[in-house]
């Protein structure tokens, strides 16, 4: 280590105290801690405090809001909540491979145009990306107009308020999120690896499985997490396209808070909701450091 | 290749559709002359002009950026200097921090809103545009951190142990070598922390008393009143403005980089 | 052209005709409008090692990829072992390629790389196994199956490639630009070894390079490619002593040129009359076909062929041209010498380095330059 002068981690030189402390960091750490860190604490407190009468939170200690996550009502809502958000992630997966491929496969100057074309929508606001759906699926709307026309349906369908629609939504919202990594992936793979594969007798399917899925595999874990994250959290989607039957999560924590103000059932659910996330981040950080081990480049 | 590239080209053009059919679909049907018809009935700015004439839609879009050009200004402020803080701790600790700090980017936002909302009522500070503020640096400030680290990371060492080698002084080797290097990063993050403070609903949702309502609040109700024209329209602008943010962050960055 | 290319080497005469491990003809190959093939017959041997020779963008690579099946022709036929590769498509080809990039899939171990295109024709895991060790053992890296490829050297990298290819005992071995990724020391090493591997695998080797000493050293034939054609094939020696064109003789060696117009003095030899260089008359071998009198001619003079001579010494040289020595590079075993000669020309002379101080020549010394007749090659101009 003495013998590298260069290192990012250049210790201060001496006699300047304002870079041998990490004061800079200090406001920023504070807000932090403030804002983020203490709430979360607040969160995991309340969710073992008793309800009040009028909708408070009384700090007496129990474990009644956790079992109470364990009536079936509850148990169906998570399962449904991560039914959703798997097929969201499979869809995304599916529908976005091919896309990404192809970006990433396209002259160079024409990849930022490609490019644009998927940050374009994703810059948008989630609300009026929700808000065309509704557009589109109504049965005043769009497709319905088509297939009445078309004479293919008598009467408009229902399709709004369906869980068909929820994952509609889901996908539309979150797969620049597969894309974008997964394009990052196929950019990084070398096009002689699969001139190599094909060379050494590997047909389509096998070049597919035997090399561009294990090297892009990375990229794969990597937007399959950043859809099923916020897809199992999600509260605009189901609360704008879907129905009665359609809650999810976000919707059962948004309704706990807000609607019957039990603040401690919802801390639970919210706190629930974490750690299933951060068991997951755990998960994604011990395989990516497996997959991307072999691939440190020479 | 023939075959696959097929499917491929195919496959594109269906992605394509599907991202720019509903969007489109809503701004053409934005100069919809028919309030409720999904049919054609000829063309009108009629829903525009009611827009203009909304007053509480104005005052939440004022709101909106009102909140989102403070909340971004102290991010940046805060992050930058933060970004900067990391820098100097020593190794171990950066790879700590710098997984610290994407907490509050990962984890679910509704998450973020009921704790912070827990938080404000226990301190009991009225829900306002303040707490508004308060939770969008909460989310802003990670942004801007991550963004300028990265780019902090890729400069090389040697040239700020170069400026110092001529004399500069802690001060002057920032604002004469680190700012206008890592100035491009900053102005993406300021903009990257400003579209995301514009469309931010969940965290707001919690966070917002009465009267403090930002634009995304006021589309939300407008969308659960239901479906109307003037909503057509009003998602038409904010395409176009979320379209306009992007090309200013896009052209900066090209005359950055060249 | 293409028929003389299969009878140009004695050794041929032990094949049956027709029985050739590539035959390519009329290949053409377009990208857009830009013509990268043109009009390419080639007839290749088995056991022969052939490099195609061509600065880059002479269209080398696209007939090593017409080869591999990674591009079809446009227009003309390929037979492989007397097969049609009309619509056979790269993973059903009995040809392996080594890549320039060697290809090694990161996420496989040297092993596995190796053993990639027998588990894909569904071989017995004993004799992949078996396969990789020996192929291993023949490229000198026995026992590293189990290593990854980013933490082999360079060569080490090269030699898997190479093994990767040969262990499915193709018919022919591409090779494009095999050593180029390597330095000078190593890349001389891997020309003696990659004959000598070749000499005892008997497979055909086709090999791309711009390197042309690669090809020259390498080879039993060279193809020589400019502008999308094949201009010249043969022996290294013939190709390097009797460049078809001038093009082929500057892409191919060092050569000094003089440019004249040529006289013939009978018995096949001319002069050139040159106003570059004085009036000095010089006496050449007169181009092949002889044209009427005072045709523009180039003749062409390799820096080794040359010889730097003190004045008034009797010799047997045939052209005898002052000069005046401008710089001197000292490289070892021989030594540069820059001549002026004329106002505008300067020639590059090489001789090996005399021992002693008193043979060797000094900036600013007056000289002669001297060299036979018969070892000018002269072009029409």
């Amino acid at each position: 280590m003495k013998n590298h002068p260069s290192a990012s981690s250049q210790p201060a030189r001496p006699g300047s105290p304002l870079d041998s402390s990490g004061w800079l960091l200090a406001p920023a750490a504070l807000w932090g801690g403030c804002f983020f860190l203490v709430p979360l604490l607040i969160v995991l407190l309340v969710s073992f405090a008793t309800r009040g009468v009028h909708g408070g939170v009384v700090w007496q200690f129990t474990l009644a809001n956790y079992g109470e996550l364990l009536h079936p009502i509850y148990i169906v809502i998570f399962v449904q909540s991560l039914a959703y958000a798997a097929v969201t992630t499979c869809l995304c997966l599916v529908i976005g491979f091919p896309f990404a491929y192809f970006i990433a496969r396209a002259p160079r100057h024409l990849q930022s145009i490609w490019l644009l074309v998927i940050l374009v929508p994703f810059w948008t606001n989630f609300l009026v990306r929700t808000y065309a759906w509704m557009f589109l699926l109504r049965a005043e709307g769009l497709f319905n107009g088509w297939l009445l026309h078309w004479g293919l349906i008598d009467e408009p369908i229902q399709m709004l308020y369906q869980p068909v629609a929820v994952l509609i939504g889901l996908v539309y919202g979150y797969l620049p999120f597969m894309v974008l990594p997964l394009y990052v992936a196929c950019e990084r793979l070398d096009p002689t690896l699969i001139d190599a594969a094909r060379d050494l007798y590997a047909g389509r399917m096998a070049t597919f499985r035997r090399v561009i899925w294990p090297l892009v595999k990375p990229g794969v874990v990597a937007g399959s997490l950043l859809v099923f994250i916020p897809a199992v959290g999600a509260f605009i989607t189901p609360d704008l396209l879907g129905g009665a039957r359609t809650m999810m999560i976000g919707n059962l924590i948004q309704h706990e808070y807000l609607v019957v103000r039990d603040w401690p059932l919802g801390s639970a659910l919210s706190f629930i909701l974490m750690a299933l996330v951060i068991l997951l981040l755990r998960g994604y950080f011990r395989v990516d450091r497996r997959l991307s081990l072999p691939q440190v480049s020479q | 290749m023939t075959r696959g590239g097929f499917w491929l080209k195919l496959a594109t053009a269906g992605n394509v559709l599907f991202l720019y059919l509903p969007i489109a679909v809503l701004i053409v049907f934005s100069f919809n002359a028919s309030r409720l018809s999904a049919t054609w009935q000829g063309l009108t700015l009629e829903w525009y002009r009611l827009l203009l004439t909304d007053q509480a839609l104005l005052e939440a879009t004022f709101n909106s950026l009102l909140v989102a050009g403070v909340s971004t200004v102290m991010s940046l402020i805060l992050g930058v200097m933060g970004a900067l803080g990391i820098e100097r701790l020593a190794a171990r600790y950066q790879t700590t921090v710098d997984g610290v700090i994407l907490l509050p980017l990962i984890i679910p936002e509704i998450m973020m809103g009921v704790a912070l909302m827990l938080l404000f009522v226990t301190i009991k500070l009225p829900l306002s545009l303040l707490t508004v503020v308060i939770g969008h640096v909460v989310f802003n400030l990670p942004l801007v951190m991550v963004i300028v680290r990265a780019r902090l990371r890729k400069l090389d060492p040697q040239l700020s142990e170069a400026a110092r080698d001529l004399g500069a002084g802690t001060w002057q080797v920032f604002r004469r070598v680190t700012e206008p290097m890592i100035r491009p990063a900053v102005i993406g993050a300021g903009l990257m922390a400003l579209t995301v403070s514009l469309d931010d609903f969940m965290v707001t949702f919690f966070l917002a008393g009465p009267g403090a309502a930002t634009l995304p609040l006021k589309v939300y109700s407008m969308i659960k009143a239901g479906i109307s024209p003037e909503i057509n329209a009003l998602s038409a602008v904010m395409v176009l403005a979320s379209m306009g943010l992007i090309t200013v962050s896009l052209l900066i960055q090209r005359r950055s980089s060249s | 052209m293409p028929e003389s290319l299969s009878t140009d080497r004695p050794s041929s005469s032990g094949v049956s005709p027709g029985r050739f491990s590539i035959e390519a003809e009329h290949l053409v190959k377009r990208y857009g409008a830009v013509l990268a093939v043109d009009d390419v017959s080639l007839r290749i041997r088995p056991g022969e090692f052939f490099s195609l020779l061509g600065p880059s963008g002479a269209g080398k690579t696209s007939v090593l990829r017409m080869l591999a099946g990674f591009e079809s022709p446009d227009a003309g036929s390929l037979r492989i072992e007397d097969q049609s590769m009309a619509d056979v498509p790269a993973h059903r080809r009995p040809v392996n390629l080594v890549f320039q990039s060697y290809a090694l899939f990161p996420h496989l171990r040297v092993g596995e790389n190796i053993a990639f295109g027998l588990e894909m024709k569904r071989l017995p895991r004993r004799e992949v196994l078996q396969r990789v060790g020996d192929i291993l053992a023949m490229v000198k890296l026995s026992g590293i199956e189990r290593r990854w490829p980013h933490e082999l050297s360079g060569g080490e990298q090269q030699r898997v490639a190479l093994a990767r290819a040969l262990v499915n005992r193709p018919a022919v071995l591409l090779l494009d630009e095999p050593l180029s990724a390597l330095d000078q020391q190593l890349r001389q090493e891997m020309q003696v070894e990659l004959k000598s591997i070749q000499e005892q695998v008997g497979i055909t080797f086709v090999c791309v390079t711009h390197h042309q000493q690669e090809a020259l050293a390498m080879s039993d034939r060279v193809g020589v490619m400019r502008q999308g054609r094949l201009v010249q094939v043969g022996a290294p020696r013939d190709v390097y002593e009797q460049p078809a064109n001038l093009s082929v003789a500057r892409f191919i060696g060092e050569s000094n040129e003089l440019q004249g117009r040529f006289r013939a003095i009978g018995g096949g030899y001319g002069t050139l009359d040159s106003s570059r260089i004085g009036s000095a008359a010089i006496k050449v071998r007169g181009p092949s076909e002889s044209g009427p009198h005072d045709d523009p001619i180039v003749l062409l003079l390799r820096p080794e062929h040359l010889r730097i001579l003190r004045e008034n010494l009797p010799d047997s040289y045939d052209n005898r041209l002052p000069g005046r020595i401008e710089k001197v590079l000292y490289g070892g075993h021989e030594t540069h010498y820059m001549v002026r000669v004329g106002e505008e020309a300067c020639w590059k002379v090489v001789t090996s380095t005399p021992r002693g101080d008193d043979k060797s020549f000094a900036p600013g010394e007056q000289i002669l330059v001297g060299w036979h007749a018969d070892d000018g090659i002269v072009f029409p101009e």
